[in-house]
């Protein structure tokens, strides 16, 4: 049944009010404003009229919500493992654990479960859920195996002399030896923070794991080196500031390692991340926020129907002549009238695919309704 | 002809007798054919789909169908299957690669088993490669197979479709080298 939030998503109107600037900075946050204060803005809003969660209400995407499968699945894994204080993958309690959990697939279709639910919350995902779950219970078979693999990869340390604290991180205190997954790291004077994947303390070593379920990216080696930045300023996990020894990307087919900064290296990129951090804010700081309209990012950007800037003649051109995709092209029309029981008759005010003026037919697909639209 | 020629009206009336007989042609072909020929499915009115007509796949959904057995592949061709992926993986002539078939091993917590093809990659770690049937993705072929597959922490399975092998083994052998990090290594 359709609901009144269902109706008004098909409205583009902009936030009541602008987001105001994160407390603490992270990687992704900073890699958004940087490619458009006004895409972030967009996307961090508050809409009370069309969902009761943060932010602009996500669309179904099936690659990202496939890294989030291989990622969430890889996650539930790896803290069952240290929960039960595997020694190595190769111990039977590997085995035993795997088992207590159902098996790899059942832990993939149990987290696919959950990213259908989230999705099922968005008024702009839920008209695609059938296709969702259709696409994603297709994908079982190559998610087990991708899951499979890359586990596979993980070392865990060897049994230590050490009192060994292999646990899942949720008190902010000191670490110690032992392997810990998804530890949010948090350097407050800097004003960053982060979320490892995993990160495994030894005595002389301090590894952290990342997970990348894409292609490898510079951005994954800054973001890696910026979370051993963390490490060594927090002051709650990591009184001794400690550094990070070996830093490791762990892509679906292959492991990749980043060089670990030392301590000037690090100096350097602390003064580098408060400075970018700062020129962030300010960015963000203006309402509305500047938009940089740019092909490789509005392409992909999906708040750009309320975005201002997206839609006037330049950037249209701009798009026309540096965009890659020719397929699709969005437009903007205004319907002149009724054409038949779901079309409308209406002429192109805009768009990079064809000229301004010309008429367009417009047609409803399946149960959409866009009565008093 | 408008409106059909009532083909799809009068099979409805048949029943099952129809799926019974086609079971029967699936199964017994006179040439013991690979996949299809003229003595059990090809015409000259199907020609067009001659490379899509696969009888063992045809009869293993019409067995379930009708019986509810599962639908499984002949170990003589899942074996000759499984050669042809080894072959072609060995072909590819990949430095530090090291393949080796019908490779007993043993983990842990689990039952004996024989890996299809057991794989080596430069940086000394091991895949087990098995097949599974085009109608039961990701059901290995190799009972043996299934709960390492979905238990074994420590060594990855990586099932690939008979049917892609067959029909389609670059891609097959494509796949497998990106997932053992071996791919662009040719």
């Amino acid at each position: 049944m359709e609901t009144n939030a269902d109706s008004a998503i098909w409205l583009a109107t902009p936030p009541a009010s602008w987001p105001t600037a994160p407390a603490q900075m992270t990687v992704t946050t900073l890699s958004q404003i940087e490619s458009c204060p006004r895409q972030w803005a967009l996307s961090a809003a508050d809409y009370p009229e069309l969902w009761n969660e943060r932010g602009y209400p996500p669309r179904f995407h099936l690659s990202a919500l496939v890294g989030t499968v291989v990622h969430l699945a890889l996650e539930t894994i790896t803290r069952a493992l240290i929960r039960a204080r595997c020694p190595s993958l190769q111990d039977a309690t590997a085995i035993q654990v795997m088992k207590d959990l159902g098996g790899f697939t059942k832990v993939v279709n149990d987290i696919i479960d959950r990213a259908l639910a989230d999705l099922a919350s968005s008024p702009r995902a839920r008209r695609s859920l059938e296709f969702a779950t259709r696409s994603l219970r297709a994908k079982v078979p190559e998610l087990r195996t991708r899951v499979h693999t890359m586990l596979c990869r993980v070392r865990l340390p060897p049994p230590s002399p050490y009192p060994a604290a292999r646990c899942v991180h949720t008190e902010r205190r000191p670490l110690t030896t032992g392997v810990f997954s998804e530890v949010d790291l948090r350097a407050k004077q800097l004003g960053w923070k982060g979320r490892a994947d995993l990160l495994v303390l030894s005595p002389d070593e301090c590894e952290i794991i990342d997970f990348k379920t894409g292609a490898p990216d510079d951005r994954h080696r800054f973001q890696i080196q910026v979370y051993a930045l963390l490490w060594s300023r927090d002051a709650d996990l990591n009184p001794d500031r400690k550094r990070a020894t070996r830093l490791v990307l762990a892509y679906d087919s292959s492991d990749v390692e980043v060089h670990a900064p030392n301590d000037s290296e690090l100096e350097v990129l602390e003064t580098h991340l408060g400075t970018r951090r700062d020129a962030a804010y300010l960015a963000v700081s203006q309402h509305p926020p500047q938009a940089r309209p740019q092909p490789d990012s509005c392409q992909y950007c999906s708040v750009r129907h309320l975005c201002g800037e997206y839609w006037t003649p330049e950037t249209q051109r701009q798009m026309a002549q540096d965009c890659d995709e020719q397929r699709f092209v969005d437009v903007e029309v205004t319907i002149t009238g009724l054409r038949g029981p779901s079309s409308w008759d209406g002429r192109v005010e805009l768009s990079r695919g064809t000229a301004t003026g010309k008429a367009a037919v417009i047609r409803k697909h399946g149960n959409l309704n866009l009565a008093g639209r | 002809m408008p409106g059909g020629a009532g083909f799809a009206q009068r099979v409805g009336r048949l029943g099952l007798v129809v799926f019974q007989d086609a079971l029967r042609i699936l199964e017994n072909c006179p040439e013991k054919c690979d996949r299809s020929c003229y003595r059990c499915l090809r015409s000259y009115k199907n020609k067009f789909e001659h490379d899509l007509l696969d009888r063992h796949v045809g009869a293993s959904l019409l067995r379930y169908a009708l019986h509810g057995t599962p639908p499984a592949l002949g170990t003589t061709r899942v074996e000759y299957s499984t050669d042809l992926l080894f072959n072609d993986l060995e072909r590819q002539g990949i430095d530090g690669l090291v393949l080796e078939r019908n490779q007993p091993f043993s983990i842990p917590g689990l039952t004996d088993a024989i890996a299809p093809i057991l794989v080596t990659n430069g940086s000394g770690r091991q895949f087990i490669v098995g097949l599974y049937g085009p109608l039961t993705p990701d059901e290995p072929c190799d009972e043996a197979l299934r709960d390492l597959k979905e238990f074994g922490a420590n060594i990855p399975v990586i099932l690939e479709d008979e049917l892609v092998v067959r029909r389609n083994l670059p891609t097959a052998t494509a796949r497998l080298l990106e997932l053992i990090g071996a791919a662009g290594k040719q």
